[in-house]
């Protein structure tokens, strides 16, 4: 319940600046359209119909849900965690009995509902994968449940350097460059030469291109558990890194401030 | 004789920071050779504390006070010493069980939501120390009442006072009724009337329940207005313990009243200065009376016997001695 009620905070302080939600969805939006634009003109002057097996309507497809994929799985948890290691406000947060990654997932969740709710509701109603047999729909369940929480442990691993860094803004233009070429928002990742075909299984192409093909249906029941092993085996790395690294980072930790 | 409930033997805390140099060169010499310098920030404190005390912890800025506290809530861990709450609590370990006895307020560090009213933190705080609900709606309503907040609990925390979120921080640290209550400046920013408030309620709280209260101030009033007993730390080190008047009289060693009359005093008595028209300084020292006719004192007060006073002369001390 507690962690539930850390969901349902984190989604109302979401909703209670409305402009910001507005902005950001509308920026996203605005990139979208540049990169549709984009893609259409290599379409039209290459005089092709199709890139890499993927046709034009696929591709506006596929840069709408990438998209939106890139606004569920931010990496807002380092920013969020580095501003508390700064301030010094971990210690209010340390000094609660409460696991303090679990109510970070939460939180995580919660801020991400809204479009969790729409990447949800295009799989029900949109994507072939609820019609494809009961497997195959729990075989894509388990995708998407494992990529969250691979994602998830990365990122909160990724964000324990800020024992150590004073500022990690600089990672801020590297994840989203990371997010854009690995991830496959900019482009699918399979428009890439056979060599590069090992890059789908980084943790943001499993995030971004991955499930975005899950959606699209255009992922066989093997290539679904073959990510999800590879989902599985990241979140196992970041965990490890989680149970080396925090120990130390909390022993380093100074408390500033008052 | 009952074991104390904080046990702090010989603690020493020290922490690693870095220098910089002043200007371009120093800057550019810093990006290839930082100087690290080593803080001693605790130095050798011993302090025990029984269940119900109030102890006030004094000192200047960055004497160690709140580093002492962070110590004995574990937000740090000792490098060397001892420290255990609770008998056999090592507070470092942070045991879930060990954090549901204790309630910290650390002033400048907010429990709230900023975006949410001060209720839905609460309520969160309640699914967190395991609440029931109907024992929550109670102490909640006590709380708010007793502070006088009532009003605030469904307004978004970014629209209150500074007053009144100190007020639900507070309402935060108690809202589990720890055992040890750990307060790191709890009046800072807050007006008279409401101060008075908090330092009644505080009392209260310590006589029915039996709370033992750990309080760090700047705010002398703080201190004499609470706490049974004062630790003074200077520069890492522990200076002096015991009570308040026991720290007055200690280093109250030069008295000097303060007097104002009604009118100017005309012509000026031996032994008195005057310090503008109706205030005078009288070396209590030199005198075995006033020399001033009592019905024309509005009032008297010794100098150097306030606590301000003497924690003046104890922190401008350049070497503290143990």
């Amino acid at each position: 319940m507690k962690y539930w009620l850390t969901c349902q905070n984190a989604l109302m302080a979401t909703l209670a600046y409305r402009g910001n939600l507005v902005l950001n969805l509308l920026t996203t939006a605005v990139n979208v359209m540049v990169t549709i634009f984009m893609w259409l003109a290599v379409y039209n002057f290459s005089g092709r119909s199709d890139i890499a097996g993927i046709q034009p309507n696929q591709m506006v497809i596929y840069l709408i849900v990438v998209n939106v994929l890139a606004l569920i799985f931010s990496a807002e948890p380092i920013f969020k965690f580095s501003g508390l290691v700064r301030s010094g406000n971990l210690s209010v947060v340390l000094m609660r009995p409460i696991n303090y990654f679990i109510q970070s997932f939460w939180d995580y969740l919660g801020r991400g509902l809204p479009f969790l709710v729409i990447y949800g509701l295009a799989t029900g109603f949109i994507s072939p994968v609820f019609r494809r047999g009961l497997l195959y729909a729990l075989a894509s369940l388990l995708l998407m449940g494992l990529t969250y929480g691979m994602f998830f442990l990365m990122i909160t691993a990724i964000s324990l350097c800020s024992f150590w860094l004073v500022q990690v803004w600089p990672l801020r233009p590297v994840l989203s460059a990371l997010f854009l070429l690995l991830g496959g928002q900019a482009f699918p990742l399979q428009v890439l030469p056979p060599t590069f075909a090992w890059l789908i299984y980084n943790p943001f192409s499993l995030a971004g291109n991955q499930l975005t093909l899950l959606l699209l249906g255009k992922l066989s029941l093997n290539q679904i558990l073959l990510a999800g092993g590879w989902a599985l085996g990241w979140a196992v790395v970041a965990l490890g890194i989680l149970k080396i690294v925090w120990p130390r980072g909390i022993r380093s930790y100074e408390g500033v401030g008052s | 004789m009952p074991s104390p409930i904080i046990s702090v033997d010989h603690a020493n805390f020290s922490y690693v920071t870095f220098t910089k140099q002043a200007g371009f060169s120093g800057a550019w010499h810093d990006l290839f050779h930082r100087q690290k310098s080593t803080v001693a920030a605790v130095q050798d404190v011993s302090l025990h504390v029984n269940r119900g005390e109030v102890l006030g912890l004094l000192g200047a800025n960055g004497a160690g006070k709140t580093t002492l506290i962070k110590l004995m809530t574990g937000i740090l861990p000792i490098n060397t010493g001892d420290v255990r709450l609770f008998t056999d609590q090592v507070p470092f370990r942070k045991r879930p069980a060990f954090l549901q006895r204790i309630g910290v307020m650390l002033s400048q560090k907010s429990q709230l939501a900023w975006d949410l009213p001060p209720l839905d933190t609460l309520v969160l705080l309640r699914e967190i120390y395991y609440i029931p609900h109907d024992a929550f709606t109670t102490w909640l309503a006590f709380l708010t009442k007793e502070l006088a907040v009532t009003p605030q609990l469904h307004v978004p925390v970014r629209k209150l006072s500074l007053g009144q979120r100190i007020k639900f921080e507070l309402i935060c640290a108690l809202i589990h009724k720890p055992e040890i209550l750990f307060l790191d400046e709890p009046t800072i920013g807050i007006d008279v009337s409401s101060q008075a408030n908090i330092y009644r309620f505080l009392k209260q709280l310590n006589r029915d329940t039996q709370m033992t209260i750990i309080l760090t101030s700047h705010n002398t009033k703080d201190i004499e207005a609470l706490a049974q007993r004062v630790a003074v730390i200077n520069h890492g080190h522990k200076i002096f313990d015991g009570t308040v008047t026991g720290l007055i009289s200690r280093y109250a060693t030069v008295p000097l009243l303060e007097i104002v009359t009604d009118t100017p005093l005309d012509p000026l008595p031996t032994h008195v200065r005057q310090v503008d028209a109706t205030h005078y300084e009288i070396d209590a020292t030199a005198l075995t009376e006033l020399p001033i006719d009592p019905r024309r004192i509005l009032s008297v007060n010794r100098h150097n016997g306030s606590l301000d006073a003497i924690l003046t002369q104890l922190f401008s001390e350049e070497a503290p001695t143990q």
